[in-house]
């Protein structure tokens, strides 16, 4: 087979259009997953209360489907529980005015807090307890000791996993197209099929993925090396 | 300056403390002796509240507290007015040896930085550590990590400081250096409760010693009373097993 040289460099210019997209898309999610996920694991580890039950069967839903599925899910379900709740606090609201990005952030988040806060859990339950007791001995808050003390020693012990976590998201983020967000995945698609050329198309997006990857692992690698030197940890 | 009425702690259904009271003045040094089980360290930390008692009246300069019921007020506030120096050290793995000074002072206390660098290097040169200020835990040994955990505790200026088996996770010939360490405050007024299996320490230092056993204090007096005159069977039967008789030989 003869791939058409010309053609994969006009679908890559096409596709650069979408590369803000899933950048936005990764960042956003990146930024409230991993406090939030952090937030998860610290009231799962106190283990008493409700609110640790209720996000234990929470974890436990996203861990055990689909990614499909939960997107297929919420993006169906949410406009009418969005709908309905307005409506009974009176309320007018345009459901279908919602931007498919919109569910894209909430929904891939959703699922992100999940995954970050297995990985925080195991990262968090390896630092020694007494760092903490230490920290309130001292006079900090225990707020601030996790914030101070205890989460950067978990960081530190995370990263690898951290970095798969980051690497998963750039490839969950191309399932956002069930969602009409032009990512570079829904571009690529959409090229591919107007000249159904789908293997050039998708080559594209393939490399750009390994790149992108690729360059995640990078910066992991660094930091860890970075935070062995300095912290000897 | 300190009292503690009837402290009580259960561990599902082990009960620790049994009803425990105990008072410190200002200036003393306390040695808190016992087989382990006693309850010793479990009664450290009931006063730090690092463990919640289950019932027990403290009362920490001139302020009653509920050990139970005690509020986040309350508990930051004897928290701050009090230090703790772990077994383990537990010196922040994050921070450097300055940084692990300054932390309660700067964090804890609001010192402005400047201020809080001064204090926390006269702690470290007080433990003989201020060459090591810019080192990562990681890489000192057993005693240097003990006596940063020290310069932290002092650092603080506490009304007392709470030593919880300071040198028995230290290897025999590092344990010297700490324990010269913890009689140089001694001789400095500071107050603090000190929970030891070195008995010659227990001699030289302490102005008062508790002995504890099976969750509740068995006799207490000075060294002198406790050591070479015990009033109780129980005291007795752990000084002989745990004090070398001179002419025991090999």
């Amino acid at each position: 087979m003869k791939l058409d040289h010309n053609f994969i460099k006009n679908t890559f210019i096409a596709v650069l259009a979408g590369v803000p997209v899933t950048f936005k898309l990764i960042l956003v999610v990146l930024l409230f997953s991993i406090p939030l996920g952090v937030v998860v694991a610290i009231v799962r580890m106190n283990k008493s209360g409700v609110l640790s039950k209720i996000f234990s069967v929470y974890v436990s839903f996203i861990r055990g489907t689909p990614a499909m599925v939960q997107i297929y899910l919420l993006y169906n379900a949410l406009p009418v529980v969005i709908m309905r709740f307005f409506q009974e606090k009176g309320i007018g609201i345009d459901v279908y005015g919602i931007k498919g990005m919109t569910y894209a952030y909430f929904i891939l988040t959703a699922t992100y807090i999940a995954v970050m806060s297995e990985s925080f859990r195991g990262g968090l339950s390896a630092v020694d307890k007494g760092q903490l007791e230490a920290a309130k001995s001292i006079g900090l808050t225990p707020f601030q000791g996790y914030y101070r003390i205890v989460i950067p020693q978990a960081m530190a012990n995370i990263l690898p996993v951290l970095a798969n976590n980051v690497t998963g998201l750039v490839k969950m983020s191309s399932l956002v197209f069930a969602m009409s967000v032009f990512d570079i995945t829904a571009i690529a698609k959409t090229e591919g099929a107007r000249h159904t050329t789908y293997v050039e198309a998708y080559l594209v997006i393939a490399v750009m993925y390994i790149t992108l990857n690729l360059t995640i692992e990078l910066i992991f690698k660094l930091l860890e090396k970075r935070i062995k030197e300095y912290h000897a940890l | 300056m300190l009292e503690l009425k009837d402290v009580k702690k259960s561990f599902g259904k082990n009960r620790i403390l049994k009803g425990v009271d105990i008072s410190v003045n200002k200036g003393d040094v306390v040695v808190i002796l016992g087989p382990s089980g006693s309850g010793k360290t479990t009664l450290l930390r009931t006063i730090n509240f690092l463990e919640r008692a289950d019932s027990g009246t403290m009362i920490f300069d001139g302020k009653t507290y509920d050990m139970k019921r005690a509020g986040k007020k309350e508990v930051n506030f004897v928290r701050k007015n009090t230090a703790f120096v772990f077994q383990n050290y537990c010196l922040f793995n994050n921070k450097t040896v300055l940084q692990n000074v300054t932390e309660g002072l700067i964090i804890g206390r609001k010192v402005p930085k400047a201020e809080a660098e001064v204090k926390a290097k006269a702690a470290l040169e007080k433990v003989g550590m201020l060459d090591y200020a810019d080192y990562y835990p990681s890489r000192l040994s057993g005693g240097m990590q003990q006596r940063v955990g020290i310069a932290r505790a002092v650092a603080v200026s506490p009304d007392i400081i709470l030593f919880d088996e300071p040198t028995s996770a230290l290897d025999p010939e590092l344990v010297g250096d700490v324990l010269k360490v913890i009689r140089k405050l001694a001789k400095e007024d500071i107050t603090m409760i000190v929970v030891t299996h070195e008995m010659s320490f227990a001699e030289d230092v302490a102005n008062k010693v508790i002995f504890m056993a099976d969750g509740v204090v068995v006799e207490e007096g000075t060294p002198e009373e406790i050591f070479y005159r015990p009033k109780e069977e129980r005291t007795r039967q752990f000084l002989s097993r745990i004090i070398p008789v001179d002419n025991y030989v090999i």
